[in-house]
């Protein structure tokens, strides 16, 4: 969270480097996770585009901080969805190399306590409807409330709590299902 | 609250508590699942090269003053009269006018231009050397299109100008000023009419009856209710109610129309013809009757 928002919200109106570099800090780790989860490849270059969007787009946002992150994660939805219609959701199989892969594993100590991997956590993920892993990912990501979700994706805050308790159980099922490892 | 709506908020707080990534003990699974989640943001992504130009260089200030602007609506509205406001209009009438066919171009192009002249022909402002020579375009263009052109015959109701040589035009607002050729009376620098020729409001409402009865057709057909039903030719066709709808008896019962039908009393009528019938160079506009105000000298019938 930024320590003064409005100032910085202010100077980026006008154009301030610093004040963008101050915004991109704040929300680019979530909103490429976001984006990742939302099975995106081009991570990279989504997020670029969201903050395109956003920095140039400045002027029509009024609000406080908490409406800056909902606003700035309802761009990145809106991304997400484009992506989405773009590839009609069509999966690229890209055939396996071993050389390619640089994936490692962390060491059973490092794991004690931890968390799943992010190609598991990614598979889960799968297992969700667009929506409740949209809610899912927007709640644990993006640190955002039930209501602030709600104003993302246009719903009521009753159905996104709804979406939130069908995606856990059906995450509950299928980790139980698949005897998931820690 | 029923026993599944404290099911549901039970539900619920835990749920929130997972997802906040605090260890709920009997969700080990999906307390590591949302651990591995949060470890998505672990990682910085790449800028691509517009955003990192943006980030190092900022925007430049133009673009910059767009954007403010452009929140202006929400926050402040942007002044009507802001150089960003005159912009956006600007573009606007661009815009429409390109949508616009070969045709209306041309039509509006023309209609432009003779809005420039007229203005120029009318506005004070305007230097002499500019200002006369479109007052006698105007002028010409007007006559050109006066009916009853080519007629030596003024039109009905029309007060005949007793100067030779000039015209009076058809409507009576735009007669043209004998000491300014080619200046309108109704234009913006056009002194005050006369009473009775359907320019200003009637110094004497409650006035006499109409002095001239039966006289020619009322050439303010689209005007207010004439006050003298049988009587001459309104002079002013659109103008105004007459001053003097009650006014006194002719004095001239089969005598020429009166220019000033529904005017006060004609302390002369016997005398010469007015030498500015309709004109707008009453020195005394909204006052009482003229007493240099002669009759019209043409004959009735």
């Amino acid at each position: 969270m930024l320590d003064d928002f409005d100032l910085v919200l202010a100077q980026a109106r006008a154009g301030s480097a610093a004040a963008f570099e101050l915004i991109y800090r704040d929300l680019a780790r979530p909103v490429a996770a976001y984006v990742r989860g939302g099975g995106v490849r081009d991570v990279d270059d989504v997020v670029s585009e969201v903050f395109l969007a956003v920095f140039t787009g400045l002027g029509r946002f009024t609000g406080d901080q908490g409406q800056f992150r909902s606003w700035v994660f309802t761009i990145a939805h809106r991304r997400l969805v484009d992506g989405w219609r773009r590839t009609a959701r069509t999966a690229v199989h890209v055939p396996y190399e071993q050389d390619d892969d640089h994936r490692t594993t962390p060491a059973a100590e490092d794991g004690a306590l931890t968390a799943l991997g992010q190609d598991s956590v990614l598979a889960l993920l799968e297992t969700l409807t667009d929506e409740q892993r949209d809610v899912l990912v927007l709640r644990v990501v993006a640190d955002l409330t039930v209501d602030q979700v709600a104003v993302v994706l246009g719903k009521r805050p009753g159905a996104i709590k709804a979406l939130q308790r069908r995606g856990l159980a059906t995450l509950r099922e299928a980790l139980s299902k698949e005897g998931v490892t820690l | 609250m029923s026993r599944s709506d404290d099911d549901l908020d039970m539900t619920s707080l835990r749920d929130d508590l997972l997802l906040s990534g605090a260890a709920v003990p009997d969700e080990r699974e999906l307390t590591a699942f949302v651990a591995g989640l949060r470890s998505f943001t672990e990682v910085d992504p790449q800028p691509n090269a517009a955003l990192r130009t943006l980030l190092r260089e900022g925007l430049p200030a133009a673009g910059a003053a767009l954007l403010v602007d452009a929140a202006a609506p929400s926050a402040t509205p942007s002044g009507a009269g802001s150089p960003v406001a005159w912009e956006r209009r600007r573009r606007s009438v661009l815009r429409a006018v390109g949508r616009l066919g070969l045709a209306a171009k041309l039509a509006l192009g023309a209609g432009v231009a003779a809005a420039s002249v007229a203005a120029a022909a009318t506005v004070d402002a305007v230097p002499d050397a500019i200002q006369e020579p479109a007052a006698a375009l105007v002028s010409g263009v007007v006559e050109l299109f006066s009916p009853g052109d080519g007629d030596d015959t003024p039109a009905p109701g029309v007060s005949e100008p007793a100067e030779p040589g000039r015209t009076a035009p058809a409507v009576a607002p735009e007669v043209a000023d004998p000491a300014n050729p080619g200046r309108r009376a109704g234009g913006p620098t056009a002194r005050p009419a006369v009473p009775g020729t359907g320019q200003p409001a009637d110094p004497e409402p409650g006035g006499p009856a109409d002095p001239n009865p039966g006289g020619p057709a009322d050439p303010n057909p689209g005007g207010p209710a004439d006050p003298n039903p049988g009587g001459p030719a309104d002079p002013n066709p659109g103008g105004p109610a007459d001053p003097n709808p009650g006014g006194p008896a002719d004095p001239n019962p089969g005598g020429p129309a009166n220019p000033n039908p529904g005017g006060p009393a004609n302390p002369n009528p016997g005398g010469p013809a007015d030498p500015n019938p309709g004109g707008p160079a009453d020195p005394n506009p909204g006052g009482p009757a003229d007493p240099g105000r002669p009759a019209d000298p043409r004959p009735r019938g």
